[in-house]
């Protein structure tokens, strides 16, 4: 009697542990899913400013020498965007471009040779940079970024956070150059 | 089980809507001519539409036009065959993509399209009839010059005739088919023959114009002269007997 008692106790302790670290790893699980759903749109930003660099680097390229600091600096930033690296380094990278692509454009609308080319001299002047300004996007980044420090502030929080850290749950890398 | 239902339900509800997606990307189609760079004229759009209409009834194949500025780092083919596909173009059907900012253009054609225009040829017909004028931003002229060209190899082939007649500021101009296999022999034997041969036609055509007039004139002249002229007399036709009356 005495053991049976004690193993239905011991089976009881057992299965209230199962219920909190598993109920703790699926909950924080969805809870990462949804901080993953405003990636979806931080990625499509991050896209659109590299296409736009292709954009400004192909006008560049014509009327530019291609070891121009300017344009060495843009290409570099379009290659870490587009390349397998970390959120804060796009960050990083981002800034940069927003900063290249400027010098860039400003650089392109005084060449001569851009002057006397009224295709490219819009491209410079009104196209390229309309294109840029609207790839920036800053809302998408600022979304990701919010939900993304929300949620690791809670995992860091909570005794189920803390479990759930156990189990295999990070947090969430934010878009926050060094 | 009923969980797994509604996940397979859900991973179709998503690969049902990813395409959709993948498609918001590209611009629809805006008829014959997708003009989102604004450098083609009204005047090409309607007469490319115009063409458009004729090949199809000729080999069931149409002809669109796309224009960007820029394609952001992707392939102008690349990109014009993933027009083509998300557009859902057909076997006879032809894309030509004009990318302005970055000087560079791809055209795609339908897979029986093709068939009948081998690669070689459709460089030979870019570099022959659209290259030039395209590079020196004459796109109007690029696009009159190249889409006539394009249908009626495209017609030859399949050894149909198309009429370019009043498009792309082209007078009447009706292409006859040949044998595509044989097209440079037949235009290095029998071209210089045919050429010739028109003009002959159209010397005798009149020639015959003006031997007709003359014809005329001398037909009525003559009949006029008999009914109203030339005095009537009585002819004897007694063939050896003596005149009536006397014996």
């Amino acid at each position: 009697m005495k053991l049976r008692a004690g193993a239905a106790f011991f089976l009881m302790i057992l299965m209230v542990l199962f219920g909190v670290v598993f109920g703790a790893y699926r909950g924080w699980n969805e809870e990462r899913a949804m901080v993953e759903e405003t990636w979806a749109g931080l990625e499509s930003m991050l896209q659109a400013r590299v296409e736009s660099a292709y954009n400004v680097l192909t006008v560049a390229g014509r009327h530019l020498p291609q070891d121009h600091e300017a344009v060495v600096r843009l290409r570099n930033a379009r290659d870490t965007l587009e390349g397998e690296n970390s959120l804060s380094e796009k960050a990083a990278a981002n800034e940069e471009l927003t900063r290249a692509a400027k010098d860039v454009l400003a650089l392109l609308v005084e060449t001569p040779s851009v002057q006397q080319d009224s295709r490219d001299r819009m491209y410079a002047e009104s196209y390229l940079p309309q294109m840029l300004a609207q790839s920036e996007e800053k809302t998408a980044g600022a979304q990701y970024n919010i939900a993304a420090a929300q949620f690791n502030e809670r995992l860091s929080a909570s005794l189920s956070g803390k479990i759930a850290s156990l189990l295999g749950i990070e947090m969430a890398e934010e878009f926050i150059a060094p | 089980m009923l969980k797994t239902r509604i996940l397979l339900i859900a991973l179709a509800c998503c690969l049902f809507f990813l395409p959709a997606a993948a498609e918001s990307q590209y611009p629809q189609a805006q008829g014959a001519v997708t003009d989102l760079a604004g450098v083609l004229g009204v005047a090409t759009a309607d007469d490319t539409a115009l063409l458009s209409q004729r090949l199809k009834d000729a080999v069931d194949g149409e002809i669109y036009v796309v224009t960007r500025h820029f394609l952001g780092g992707a392939e102008p083919l690349e990109y014009g065959q993933y027009l083509f596909d998300a557009w859902e173009l057909g076997e006879m059907d032809c894309l030509l993509l004009m990318v302005i900012g970055e000087e560079d253009y791809a055209l795609i054609l339908g897979n029986e399209a093709g068939k009948r225009l081998p690669l070689e040829s459709q460089m030979t017909l870019l570099a022959n009839s659209f290259r030039v004028e395209y590079l020196n931003r004459e796109y109007d002229e690029a696009v009159g010059k190249f889409l006539p060209a394009l249908s009626g190899q495209l017609a030859r082939a399949a050894g149909e005739k198309i009429d370019v007649s009043g498009l792309f500021g082209k007078t009447a101009a009706e292409i006859t088919p040949r044998p595509s296999a044989w097209n440079d022999l037949w235009n290095g034997m029998f071209a210089q023959v045919e050429e010739e041969e028109e003009s002959n036609w159209e010397e005798e055509m009149a020639q015959e114009e003006t031997e007709t007039n003359w014809r005329t004139v001398i037909i009525w002249g003559l009949v006029i002269y008999f009914l109203f002229i030339r005095k009537k007399k009585k002819r004897r036709y007694n063939f050896g007997h003596p005149p009536k009356g006397r014996r």
